[in-house]
């Protein structure tokens, strides 16, 4: 909330005021679009299943997953949402600078995330596993890819907010800005709570 | 209710760069071009979709005029076979996303802020963004014309591998999926939107089961929308990058299976069939009781069954592959499941009927577009069980009487539906009436015209006439309904210029006619207790609803034996327009810039990725000014609170635009 | 609308405290080293067995969504529509695309 009105400052927090809900719109919004993503991801993971072992007689992902290092990498992702609830949680109780280094934390796990990523797609590809090479690696970069995206557009909407809590434009009166964002980033980390699972841990038949 | 009564200041203190980027000075001009590309005004905005609307339902007439004039005796050539594929292609695809879907989100845009009682939608500018979103995506589309190389010639399903590189090797596919994806991200943005309006604004006293009918239909649509939308944006990708990064999702040789396609465009598809015909059940609801002058038969039977369809529509869509061998259990299955989508489709109909029973019918256009719509319905309700039955449906499939079949369902059931909405809002809108003797003209041509057409493609397809050829030749017993097929196609088209002529006399004219009032048709939801044309402002005060049908029981009661007495005059209880103290939404100019970047994206995905670039910047720097520009402008001098929060616009608003930018990597 | 003006109050804000999120992390970083455990399927024997492999690993996923979702989303402290929206989405794409494996032989082979 930037604009709030008189009688919603009386208010306590989270800004349910004058809605039929009690929640505001915002809210309501990401959580509306969070629930049309799940048939987005559903999309490209059914995808995946249907072709993993689609190889074309070349190699298949599942032939050369490095899976601790995936699960690593996997639970910075998982502990980030860990550090995003706790700058939520410092933001609501008012203290900014606690708040901005968790976001900045936050920030920072998801771009390890990110970076082991492109680690992982490097040696993929070094070991023969193209973009184009048969539908299971054109289905397993575009899942994991669009997840990283996702990802990513996640850490700029983190980096924004800690640069507008820099120039003190963010305080405690947008806490719901911080939840909403991290609604979001939440959801990015569950989606791959569920991609870790099913497909890297669940060895071919 | 905080937000809307009072003549609020804004309270934030925050102060905010008023020209972000330092261009484009906040929009402050009253009247104009740029009043309208900038406006965030719900009624604006819808006004927009509807004329945009009906420049594509030309263009995809024309198209349809020429197939016709291909078709109307054998053996003809004027078109070749390849173009013959790409006039077909896009006017299934024209029809369907650049006039139906926009024309139905004219309805819901200027309809339901007004019928639940609220000043504007969510998310105004969000709204602003949707529209010019979806016309670079619609323009976009067509483009394909003139730089690539004809348009898409896949068919409007666009099955693969027909779609691939080898069979389609101009650049008319990739149009159709960047085009789609764009129309797409702007109709997801929309139905979040709406259905945070419809759950979260809605007036004192306007409990769901209050809203009416309309509302109800169009809500279902968004989420629909909401959730199909998500699987066509997949399926359009994988084809994209199938298209232009040489992936394998599509290609039979690598070992993918083409009938992945299938499913996923079928998933979003029979939703989408629902989403171009649940508007014009909602409006028809509107126009029945008003016109029957009794309130609509089974109101909750009415919402929960279009509920029921919207829940439905999700378990049939294999039922467009009986023929692909998707195996015994599937089609049983499927086949099962279709059949009894007709029950809460058959209440609707039920309902309307008994609605009208023992009323006092009032033939005005608007009643005769709305009879003819149940009726015509109906009739493509029963081919549809036709063909429910796998069996009957091996014959059927992929003749023309699939194409009977569906036109009588989306023009039958759609677009009368949608031209009865037009007549019966027109003096809400504009001030004045349409013409109803013209309107009568209008209605019987195009009645007449469409059985003529479609009709006879019954019989031609249960002969054995397969869709999607080019010509037929002479001695198959085709030749006498094609003809009349091509006779009613221009008599359509005729009764469309009719409309049109209607629009411009009815125009001239109203300057010696009286104004139509707040209530021309004495009619039932809230929308009408307000002056006509709409205010800018809407309501000068939030209605206080007490009841179902509150408008109408402001001037109607029922007395003790059952009888309607009138207590008030409409004049006497409908608002006047005169607030002067109400604060809305500022306009802005950037979401007409971030929608200029999409197409950008676009043709550089398929040509030159130098150009994503550009696109990229624009989009990405139109995003940031929105989100550094307040949403209501301090120096405007008023500030209404609607709510707005920019980081998470900001978040909708790049996760949407992400699913495109995906295309660069 | 009395459901709007009766919301501040009735509006439940006890959230957890930062304590109670460290200790839902570490529950997560349990089940995470259990599921990675089924990796090693030579010291583990027992999860060479399908199903007993396929059904740890199913529950310890539902598990970690459920308690990201339900703690760190605050759907447990949210209004229930929120929840309902989600689960809608959820369980339709679920749904639907169990339904198109199936279609493809993906589970049985016929
Ligand atoms: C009683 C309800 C309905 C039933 C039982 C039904 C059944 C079917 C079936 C089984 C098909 C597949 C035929 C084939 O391709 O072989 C079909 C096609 C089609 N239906 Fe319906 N339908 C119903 C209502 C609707 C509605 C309301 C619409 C649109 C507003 C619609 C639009 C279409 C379209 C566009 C196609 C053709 C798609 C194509 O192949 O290009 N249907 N219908
Ligand atoms: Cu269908």
């Amino acid at each position: 909330m930037s604009t709030a009105t008189a009688t919603a400052d009386t208010h306590h927090d989270h800004d349910s005021h004058a809605t039929n809900t009690g929640i505001s719109n915002n809210k309501l919004a990401m959580w509306l679009f969070l629930s049309t993503e799940c048939l987005l991801f559903g999309a490209l993971i059914s995808t995946y299943l249907l072709y993993k072992t689609r190889g074309n007689g070349d190699v298949l992902p599942t032939d050369i997953f490095d899976i601790p290092f995936t699960s690593v990498s996997s639970f910075v992702l998982l502990m980030s949402s860990l550090t995003m609830v706790l700058a939520l949680s410092a933001v609501t109780r008012g203290e900014m600078d606690r708040g901005k280094a968790w976001l900045l934390v936050t920030a920072m796990l998801g771009g390890v995330f990110i970076g082991g990523q492109v680690y992982e797609f490097t040696s993929f590809y070094r070991e023969g596993l193209g973009y184009t090479t048969n539908p299971a690696a054109s289905a397993f970069y575009t899942l994991t890819g669009f997840h990283g995206v996702h990802v990513s557009l996640g850490i700029l909407m983190l980096m924004s907010l800690w640069v507008a809590a820099q120039q003190g434009k963010l305080t405690q009166k947008n806490t719901e800005t911080v939840e909403i964002v991290g609604l979001y980033w939440h959801f990015v980390d569950i989606v791959w709570i569920f991609i870790f699972t099913v497909i890297y841990l669940i060895p071919p038949a | 209710m905080t937000i809307t009564e009072e003549p609020l200041a804004l309270g934030s203190g925050v102060t905010f760069a008023q020209r972000p980027l330092g261009v484009l000075t906040r929009p402050q001009a009253q009247g104009g071009w740029k009043d309208w590309v900038s406006t965030v005004d719900h009624k604006k905005i819808g006004i927009m979709y509807g004329v945009a609307a009906m420049f594509f339902f030309v263009v995809g007439g024309l198209e349809a005029l020429l197939i016709r004039t291909q078709l109307a005796f054998p053996d003809q050539g004027f078109i070749s076979a390849d173009l013959y594929n790409q006039i077909f292609t896009m006017h299934g695809v024209t029809m369907v996303f650049l006039f139906i879907m926009p024309l139905a989100a004219a309805f819901a845009n200027y309809l339901i802020p007004l019928q639940i009682g609220a000043r504007d939608v969510a998310f105004p500018r969000l709204n602003a963004l949707s529209f010019w979103v979806w016309l670079s995506g619609a323009i976009f589309l067509n483009t394909s014309w003139i730089v690539g190389g004809g348009g898409a010639n896949c068919g409007w399903f666009c099955y693969s591998p027909n779609s691939g590189i080898v069979f389609s090797p101009t650049h008319g596919v990739d149009f159709y999926a960047v085009g789609l994806l764009i129309t797409g991200i702007a109709s997801l943005v929309s139905a979040v939107n709406l259905i945070v309006t419809c759950l979260n604004m809605r007036a004192p006293g306007m409990d769901l089961m209050r809203m009416p009918v309309l509302t109800w239909m169009l809500l279902v649509t968004q989420f629909l929308l909401a959730f199909a939308l998500p699987v066509i944006t997949v399926a359009l990708l994988l084809l994209l990058f199938d298209r232009t990064f040489d992936s394998q999702f599509f290609d039979p040789d690598a070992g993918a299976d083409p009938l992945l396609w299938q499913h996923l465009f079928w998933i979003f598809g029979h939703p989408e069939v629902y989403i171009i015909i649940l508007p014009s059940f909602g409006i028809i609801s509107e126009i029945i009781p008003t016109f029957s002058r009794k309130p609509i038969f089974g109101y909750t039977a009415m919402v929960f069954s279009g509920i029921a369809i919207g829940f439905m529509g999700w378990g049939v869509w294999a039922h467009h592959m009986f023929v692909s061998g998707i195996g015994p259990i599937s089609v049983a299955a499927f086949s099962m499941a279709t059949m009894f989508i007709a029950v809460p489709t058959g209440v609707k109909i039920l309902n309307w009927l008994t609605t009208m029973w023992g009323g006092k019918l009032h033939f005005t256009t608007a009643m005769l577009f709305a009879t003819g719509t149940v009726a015509m319905f109906t009739i493509g309700g029963l081919s549809g069980v036709t063909h429910s039955l796998a069996p009957a449906d091996t014959q059927q499939t992929d003749t023309y009487y699939i194409v009977a079949h569906f036109h009588y369902v989306i023009f039958g059931g759609g677009v009368l539906g949608l031209f009865g909405g037009a007549y019966f809002w027109w003096p809400k809108v504009f001030g004045h009436f349409l013409n109803e003797k013209r309107g009568k003209i209008n209605f019987w041509l195009m009645l007449i015209g469409f059985n003529l057409t479609f009709g006879p493609m019954h019989v031609l397809g249960l002969q054995g006439m397969s869709r999607r050829i080019d010509t037929y030749s002479a001695g198959y017993g085709f030749e006498f309904w094609n003809l009349m097929a091509t006779i009613g196609s221009y008599l359509i088209a005729i009764s469309v210029v009719v409309f049109f002529y209607n629009v411009w006399k009815s125009k001239k004219e109203a300057v010696d006619l009286p104004p139509p009032g707040p209530d021309p048709w004495d009619a039932r939801s809230l929308e009408w207790s307000i002056p006509s044309p709409t205010p800018e402002h809407n309501f000068d005060e939030l209605p206080q609803v007490e009841s179902f049908d509150h408008w109408w029981f402001q001037k109607y009661d029922i007395d003790d034996e059952g009888k309607v007495v009138r207590i008030a005059n409409t004049d006497d209880v409908a608002q006047d327009g005169s607030a002067t103290d109400v604060h809305l939404p500022s306009p802005s100019y950037w979401p007409l810039v971030l929608a200029i970047g999409l197409p950008l994206i676009g043709y550089g995905i398929i040509f030159n990725l130098w150009l994503c670039v550009l696109g990229g910047l624009l989009t990405g720097g139109a995003i940031y000014a929105w989100v550094l520009e307040p949403v209501d402008d301090p120096d405007a001098g008023h500030g209404h609170d609607d709510h707005h929060d920019e980081a998470a616009e900001l978040a909708a608003v790049a996760s949407g635009a992400g699913s495109d930018n995906e295309g660069e990597g | 609308m009395s459901e709007a003006t009766a919301v501040s109050e009735t509006h439940d804000d006890h959230h957890p405290s930062d304590w109670d999120y460290v200790k839902i992390a570490g529950i997560l970083a349990v089940l995470t080293t259990i599921e990675v455990l089924t990796y090693f399927e030579s010291v583990f024997t027992f999860f060479e067995t399908r199903w007993i492999l396929l059904t740890t690993l199913f529950v310890l996923m539902v598990v970690k969504f459920w308690l990201v979702a339900r703690m760190f989303m605050h759907l447990k402290q949210d209004k229930p529509i929120l929840s309902q929206s989600f689960a809608a989405g959820l369980a339709l794409a679920t749904g639907v695309y169990l339904v198109t494996l199936f279609a493809f032989d993906f589970f049985f082979s016929a």
